[in-house]
C-alpha cells in the first residue's frame, strides 16, 4: 500500500511538470486538498490561476487546442457571451478531444507525451489564412449568391 | 462469512482540545439501511465523511469487511462508499466542471485520474446526465449549478463506481419541493432495492419512515445516545430524552414519521 500511495504522488508530480491546466494554461501544482493522514487520498492536482482540482493536458496538447480556437474560432457554447471565459471553456474542450485522441493514437501515456513533437504554428496559420482583400472578394460573391438564390425561389 | 460490512471502534475525532466526536462503537451490517438522527453540529457529517474515507480520525479504528481502513488503499475504500453530501463537497468544489467531478468518482479521487477518461466511461456519464435530465451541463462548473442539480451531480458521482455503501447526507436540504420530492423517490426506490447498505442522515422526522429504514442511530454532542430497530429508537420516551423535550410522535398515511412538541 505504501508503494501505491508514494506511487500516485511521484505520477502526479511529474505529471505537473509536463501538463499544464485545459482552461488558462498554467502551471499545475500538487496540493493538500483534504486532511487525511493518507497521502495518496490528500493529494491532487490543482490550478492557483482558475482555483481548482484540475487534472490538466499535456503543454504541447494545451498550445495546440488554443491555436486551434483562435484560428478558427471554435464555439462550443453558443449560448455563453463571448469572453474569456467561454475562450477557456472552449480551449478546454478541444483539450479533452486532442487528449483523447493523443491516448488513442498511442502518443501519450500515463507519462506524457510518447514521441517528440514539432510545434508548426506557421504551417497551420498558411493553412487557414484567407488575405484580407481577398475575404472582401469572398463576401461579396457570397451576397450575389444569395441574391440570385432568392430572386430564383420567388 | 462476517456479515458486518462497517465495524468502528472507539472512532474519534478531535481538533486542538475539542472532540468533534468520541467513542463511536457501530456496527453495520450489510444491506442494512440507518437513519442518523441529530442536531446541527453534533458531528453527523463528520462521521460519514470518515466512514466514506473522506476524511481522517484521531481515535479508534474503522473496518471493513473486517479490514482495517488503515491497511487499505483509501481510494479503493471511497470507491465502495458513495459519498452524497452538499456540505462535504461544496467545501471541495468550486470551479471543477461536472464531467470532472463525476467522473471522480470512478478513482475515489476529488479530480479527474488517468483511468477515468475512457470513451466507455464518458458514454456512460453522458447516458446518466441525459437520464436527470442535465445533458447540456456537462461542462458547467459545479458553481453554477442549483442546489438541486448539485445533488443530482453528487448522486451520479457516487453511482458510477458502483458503491456496495450508500452515505446520504441530508439529501433533502435546501432542496425545492419537485426536487425534493425526487430525491424522496430515489431514496425510496434504492430502500426498496435493498441492493445498497444505507446511511441516510437527516433531522427532520418527516423523512423517516420504519417501511424503508431498519436501524437508527442517535448522534448527540459527538456521541452515540442511543441505537437499534427503528421503532425501538423513535418512540416518544426515547426522542424525548434525546432532544431533552417532551414530545409527540405519531406517524403519517404514507408511513413517515410526525414530530411535534408538547406545550
Amino acid at each position: 500500500m505504501a508503494s501505491e500511495k508514494s506511487l500516485r504522488v511521484e505520477r502526479l508530480k511529474k505529471r505537473a511538470k509536463y501538463c499544464c491546466c485545459r482552461y488558462c494554461g498554467s502551471e499545475l501544482h500538487v496540493r493538500q486538498i483534504v486532511f487525511h493522514t493518507q497521502a495518496m487520498a490528500r493529494i491532487e492536482l490543482y490550478c492557483d490561476q482558475c482555483q481548482k482540482i484540475e487534472y490538466g493536458v499535456e503543454k504541447e496538447a494545451y498550445a495546440s487546442a488554443r491555436a486551434f480556437v483562435e484560428a478558427t474560432q471554435f464555439n462550443h457554447f453558443p449560448d455563453m457571451e463571448d469572453n474569456e471565459q467561454r475562450l477557456q471553456m472552449n480551449i478546454a474542450k478541444v483539450c479533452n478531444i486532442t487528449s483523447w485522441q493523443l491516448r488513442y493514437l498511442g502518443l501519450t501515456n500515463e507519462t506524457g507525451l510518447t514521441v517528440p513533437v514539432h510545434i508548426n504554428e506557421y504551417g497551420m496559420e498558411q493553412c487557414t489564412t484567407v488575405e484580407d482583400d481577398r475575404l472582401e472578394e469572398l463576401l461579396e460573391e457570397a451576397d450575389r449568391w444569395m441574391k440570385e438564390s432568392s430572386q430564383q425561389e420567388g | 462469512m462476517d456479515e458486518r460490512i462497517i465495524t468502528t471502534r472507539g472512532l474519534g475525532c478531535q481538533s486542538g482540545d475539542r472532540f468533534l466526536l468520541k467513542n463511536i462503537n457501530w456496527e453495520i451490517e450489510e444491506k442494512s439501511r440507518w437513519i442518523i438522527l441529530g442536531m446541527n453540529g453534533c458531528g453527523k457529517t463528520t462521521l460519514l465523511s470518515m466512514l466514506a474515507g473522506y476524511q481522517d480520525y484521531t481515535h479508534g479504528d474503522i473496518f471493513y469487511r473486517g479490514v482495517n481502513y488503515r491497511q487499505q488503499n483509501i481510494l479503493e475504500i471511497r470507491k465502495k462508499m458513495g459519498l452524497i453530501s452538499n456540505s462535504y463537497f461544496d467545501r471541495i468544489y468550486h470551479n471543477e466542471s461536472v464531467m470532472d467531478l463525476v467522473l471522480s468518482g470512478l478513482s475515489g479521487t476529488l479530480g479527474l485520474e488517468d483511468g477515468s477518461i475512457s470513451a466507455a466511461h464518458i458514454r456512460k456519464l453522458k447516458r446518466l446526465l441525459e437520464h436527470v435530465g442535465l445533458s447540456d451541463r456537462l461542462d458547467s462548473s459545479y458553481s453554477w449549478l442549483s442546489k438541486g442539480e448539485r445533488q443530482n451531480i453528487l448522486i451520479l458521482r457516487a453511482l458510477l463506481s458502483q458503491p456496495e455503501v450508500m452515505v446520504l447526507d441530508e439529501p433533502m436540504t435546501g432542496l425545492d419541493v419537485v426536487s425534493k420530492q425526487k430525491m424522496m423517490r430515489f431514496v425510496q426506490g434504492m430502500a426498496e432495492e435493498k441492493e445498497h447498505t444505507i446511511l441516510y442522515v437527516t433531522h427532520h422526522f418527516e423523512e423517516i419512515s420504519p417501511d424503508l429504514f431498519d436501524k437508527c442511530l442517535l448522534l448527540r454532542h459527538g456521541q452515540i445516545y442511543q441505537s437499534g430497530v427503528v421503532e425501538d429508537v423513535i418512540n416518544e420516551e426515547v426522542i424525548s430524552g434525546f432532544l431533552q423535550k417532551p414530545v409527540n410522535i405519531s406517524r403519517k398515511k404514507d408511513g413517515y414519521y410526525q414530530l411535534e412538541f408538547k406545550m
